[in-house]
């Protein structure tokens, strides 16, 4: 049975299995959870404690996840390309209505090219 | 809970961190020392001692971010005297007015502003935007009505003035 990913402040809580999980991306003090969809969820806490909810919560499903530096992390089942000279990291699945195109450093993408390509 | 990932750092969660390579360049060592010594000639530097006898660099009149590590027994600022962030983040979802005429569109308004020692709210800083200059003027407008702050206090009992970052996604549904 797939476990859920529970995140909850003082006016929301949302429950979804990792796969509807596509990026989630900081801005600072607080982040923004993608999902497959389209739908974006803000919660006023960083990467970090976003980090640790996924690892306590997920456990071994939590290896699905990468983190790309200190403001984003990625769906690893959702990667399509890795542009280097665009620097963009392009998510999508045929699950999507649209993909996701985000931009990134060249040397995180350079990075997570070697950690994929393992 | 600050965040001490490198910026080009990539990993699976839930596994052990590779050590990063080249984490340190020649000009980030170069640049790193050329910050510190500056900061050390600028003076306004002063130290205090906490409990434990460790010292604590602690910087005059400066604005702390809420991501700063505060020494401990210090105190986070409390919203309305009495409670925490959440009551804040009720009061501003129950009071805020969606500007008129738009209200089927979805925004997001990213506003940085600083409770001060004195109680109240200011020095606000709008990081993101739509360009219908209504809703940033509709977050601004709240946030200038809110109750008073306990501020942030250091352990010696000082105020600190501290610097949070809202943001405020209008959504209606």
């Amino acid at each position: 049975m797939a476990k859920y990913l529970i995140v909850s402040n003082s006016y929301q809580l949302l429950r979804i299995t990792a796969d509807r999980v596509a990026y989630i991306a900081s801005d600072g003090s607080y982040s923004t959870l993608r999902l497959i969809g389209g739908e974006e969820h803000i919660f006023s806490f960083n990467l970090s404690v976003f980090e640790k909810l996924i690892e306590q919560q997920l456990q071994e499903e939590a290896g699905i996840f990468i983190r790309v530096g200190r403001s984003l992390i990625i769906n690893s089942c959702y990667i399509y390309s890795i542009n280097l000279t665009k620097q963009e990291l392009t998510l999508s699945d045929l699950k999507f209505p649209d993909k996701f195109v985000l931009q990134v450093s060249k040397e995180a993408l350079k990075s997570l090219k070697s950690v994929i390509e393992i | 809970m600050k965040d001490e990932i490198n910026e080009n750092e990539v990993y699976f969660l839930g596994q052990d961190r590779p050590i990063p390579k080249n984490s340190f360049s020649k000009w980030k060592v170069v640049i790193g020392m050329i910050v510190i010594i500056a900061l050390s000639i600028a003076g306004s530097l002063t130290w205090s001692f906490h409990k434990g006898g460790k010292a604590v660099p602690v910087l005059e009149g400066e604005i702390l971010d809420t991501v700063s590590i505060l020494p401990q027994g210090s105190k986070m600022p409390r919203f309305n005297g009495t409670d925490d962030m959440s009551a804040f983040m009720d009061w501003v979802c129950k009071h805020l007015v969606y500007p008129k005429g738009v209200e089927t569109e979805k925004e997001l308004v990213v506003v940085s502003f600083i409770i001060r020692t004195d109680g109240k709210l200011g020095g606000f800083n709008i990081r993101k935007a739509p360009r219908n200059k209504a809703f940033e003027e509709a977050v601004i407008t709240l946030l200038e009505q809110s109750p008073e702050w306990e501020p942030a206090e250091l352990p010696n009992g000082k105020k600190v003035n501290m610097k949070y970052t809202l943001p405020v996604l209008f959504r209606n549904e």
